[in-house]
């Protein structure tokens, strides 16, 4: 087949490209940043020119209305791939269009979608560049660079628009509190849904404008502020808890200094040397944000595509596809986190046996190659699928 | 202890007739009697008489559906066992003064509470399960069991009853007239806090959330606040009394208005609730109390969906009204409840939710799939009938003793 990849800036479009010719695909490339999410004319008429060119569907992560725009006036399937908690192209009627599949990596996701009227929406893991990850080899040197006890890679979003800015009358402070404190002990369900009412999703909304372009509503834009509230109190909580008891490092741009304990080394490249520190780290952690239902967050996949080993919060979508003990550790509290890590941190062997059970796992059974190959044939045809071959 | 005289303290309890009997039969002598010891000046005056009677009748052991401190101070100072099976939910029996005294046997059936118990200072505390007070209907015992042939060729209308697992029944009060609704004073961001916390818990199963949200300085303020009487100056005894008592049973109220509200907006005329607590006659469809006698044991053996909604305060055990209904061949969709395991099979036994929307789902599945209910509830029966009996409770009462 004949694809074009709308590439923006971000992660896995190296690893999606390069997969996709080995399996026999022509791939060529539109890069832009759009501007304005739910359109943007210049991208929509460059794109649309693009597409003339003869291309048998269009890929992309995450969703993008204007692609789907074009996608829709040309006649040829939009692939998106969800991999983002929080997606406002989703919250625009383009996800409604025929030549629109959306696979989202998070089945709550999928199911919202769906009940939207996103008729070709479905749950789809996220996968990994086998072939690149197995050529991963640290060096001695980058071994002594990468070391690390407990690792976290990602951001701690402070800079990150929050609940948490907001003035609140002291009742809803109170509550909004409450109800941050109440989700932090429970690590592996998400309910701050439930106890968000109207009155609190005003307040909390009363200092925006909401773009009428995007079919939202209040609760669902307040709700998204709470979450970046609940991940960004999260992460200090465990983080600080963590670096309190044992060498935690973290790579991230966000700044660490209220956390005395850690150790910051700042970014890190995505493609180049986040496999080697997963692979130098005792442990890695991934604690998912709370955008993310249900779903397996794609540091999960990276970190077990790498062979790293893994202390994970639970999330739903992980039932029937890993187990706890076997190719991942899975907490649900903070207590449970803190037991987890002083236990492995002990024990190289049970790491050792978990991480390569792992990476057995996705690198098999969440192969890019194998999710591509299956989106490609639910929007082209099965047929269309197969190398070198073209929608009827 | 394999038999052996037993003191058995009058409470009024529902399971103290059946138990008697049980432990009657395993070979112990059982001696009821009673005195008051609630009020001060019944202590005062009935407790030597107590010591005298213990003396007297040179029991092996004092037992009660309770825990009375008058009891264990008597059995104390007379050398004689006391086992006090805590059934209570809010059990006080964990901020007692004399709880740590040696001659004391805490039973409690919420492992929970168990460990609640023995870090309060109980010398000896053990977990052991209720089992049914009521049994089926005399014909249906007399026949074997509940008819469930005959139940499964009920139809629509027949007798004046719903078609087979078309209605939902709820039996109990919701608690609106809570302590914590009684809380005036607390200044809005403490009360917003709380609030949050209570909701939350009604989101979440197999665990407490209040113990790690009321730190030691809220904790601090809200003595200073809203003093409770029988925690004195007790720190401990008010974190107990506030987080397993007062809180839980505003969680317990909120889950139950909500579902309440649900369950009559989605079944109409076929959801029957009764509740003796005067505040919910007339609403959402209550039909007010009804007696803990054959009446509801007929209607547990009636083929509805019976809920159980667990009152918080019990944090983990199966609470008695479970034990009732399966015993009765009842259909039981109860919240899950950490203590189920081991004693009974989710989906086989009966069915649990872990979540409002998961018993909106049950409940509808089971509506449409009726003869799956009848399987559940008939071996439900059997497993309750041949696993869990009074006769095998007294039996693993003698052991532990």
């Amino acid at each position: 087949m004949k694809l074009l990849v709308y590439e923006w800036n971000g992660f896995g479009y190296p690893d999606l490209k390069e997969t996709l010719r080995r399996m026999g695909h022509r791939v060529e490339r539109i890069g832009y940043v759009v501007r304005d999410k739910c359109q943007d004319s210049y991208f929509e008429e460059k794109l649309a020119e693009r597409l003339k060119q003869g291309f048998d569907a269009l890929l992309s992560y995450n969703f993008y209305p204007s692609a789907a725009q074009c996608c829709q006036e040309a006649g040829i399937p939009y692939i998106s791939w969800i991999y983002d908690g929080e997606d406002f192209g989703l919250y625009c009627p383009a996800t409604g269009f025929d030549t629109s599949y959306i696979f989202c990596c998070d089945s709550a996701m999928a199911e919202w979608l769906k009940g939207r009227g996103a008729a070709h929406a479905a749950y789809m893991p996220l996968g990994v560049n086998e072939k690149r990850l197995a050529g991963i080899r640290p060096t001695a040197a980058e071994r002594g660079r990468f070391r690390a006890e407990v690792c976290f890679i990602g951001s701690l979003y402070q800079n990150k628009r929050s609940a948490d800015e907001y003035q609140l009358p002291p009742y809803y402070r109170g509550y909004f509190e409450g109800m941050l404190r109440a989700q932090l002990q429970i690590c592996s369900d998400r309910f701050l849904d439930e106890l968000l009412n109207e009155e609190l999703a005003k307040l909390l909304l009363s200092n925006l404008t909401i773009d009428p372009r995007y079919e939202t509503t209040e609760r669902e834009l307040a709700l998204s502020l709470l979450l970046t509230s609940a991940t960004k109190r999260e992460r200090f909580v465990l983080l600080t808890a963590l670096s309190e008891r044992f060498p935690t490092t973290v790579y991230t741009f966000s700044d660490t200094k209220n956390i005395s304990g850690l150790e910051n080394r700042g970014v890190i490249d995505y493609n180049t040397d986040m496999p080697k520190a997963f692979l130098c780290s005792k442990i890695n952690l991934n604690i998912t944000h709370r955008m993310i239902k249900t779903g397996i967050p794609l540091r999960v996949m990276d970190v077990l595509g790498a062979g790293g080993f893994l202390i994970s919060n639970y999330q739903r979508d992980m039932e029937g596809e890993f187990r706890d003990g076997e190719n991942i550790v899975l907490y649900c509290s903070e207590e449970e986190l803190l037991e987890k890590t002083a236990f492995y941190l002990e024990h190289d062997g049970e790491r050792a046996r978990i991480a390569a059970n792992g990476r057995e796992y996705v690198r098999s059974r969440h192969a890019l190659s194998r999710h591509l190959f299956e989106m490609l044939g639910m929007a082209c045809g099965s047929d269309a699928a197969e190398t070198g071959k073209s929608p009827v | 202890m394999r038999s052996g005289k037993i003191l058995l303290y009058q409470t009024g309890a529902q399971p103290e007739a059946v138990c008697a009997a049980a432990l009657s039969a395993a070979g112990c002598t059982v001696v009821k009697f009673y005195c008051p010891l609630a009020a001060a000046e019944d202590r005062e005056r009935y407790f030597p008489v107590l010591r005298q009677l213990l003396r007297e009748q040179r029991a092996d052991m004092v037992f009660a559906f309770a825990y009375e401190p008058a009891l264990s101070e008597a059995c104390q100072l007379e050398g004689v066992l006391y086992a006090a099976y805590c059934i209570n939910a809010p059990e006080m029996a964990v901020i007692a003064d004399n709880l740590a005294n040696d001659c004391n046997l805490l039973l409690s059936p919420d492992t929970r509470q168990t460990q609640q118990l023995l870090a309060a200072g109980a010398a000896n505390a053990a977990y052991l399960p209720l089992a049914p007070v009521l049994t089926a209907p005399a014909q249906q015992r007399a026949e074997g069991g509940p008819d469930f042939e005959e139940i499964s060729r009920m139809g629509d209308g027949e007798k004046g009853q719903f078609p087979k697992y078309s209605a939902i029944s709820f039996v109990g009060s919701r608690h609106t007239d809570n302590i914590y609704s009684r809380f005036s004073g607390l200044p809005d961001q403490l009360r917003g806090y709380l609030d949050a916390a209570t909701s939350a818990q009604t989101q979440v199963y197999g665990c407490s959330l209040f113990d790690a949200m009321i730190d030691d300085t809220l904790l601090d303020g809200l003595r200073q606040l809203l003093p409770i009487a029988q925690a004195g100056q007790d720190a401990a005894r008010y974190r107990y009394l506030l987080t397993s008592c007062i809180l839980p049973t505003q969680a317990t109220m909120l889950e139950r208005t909500r579902s309440i509200g649900y369950l009559k907006q989605e079944f109409g005329t076929r959801f029957v609730w009764y509740s003796r607590e005067p505040a919910d006659a007339g609403q959402d469809g209550c039909r007010g109390p009804i007696s803990y006698d054959a009446k509801l044991a007929a209607h547990y053996a009636a083929p509805y969906i019976h809920l159980n909604m667990t009152n918080r305060c019990r944090s983990a055990g199966v609470p008695q009204n479970c034990w009732d209904i399966l015993e009765c061949g009842g259909f039981l969709l109860s919240n899950y409840q950490a203590d189920f395991a081991g004693l009974l099979e989710a989906g086989r036994d009966f069915v649990q939710y872990g979540s409002g929307r998961e018993l909106r789902d049950m409940a509808e599945y089971y509506q449409k799939h009726p003869d799956e209910a009848l399987e559940i509830a008939a071996h439900g029966c059997r497993t309750v009938r041949e696993n869990h009996s009074w006769t095998a409770r007294a039996a693993e009462l003698l052991e532990v003793l």
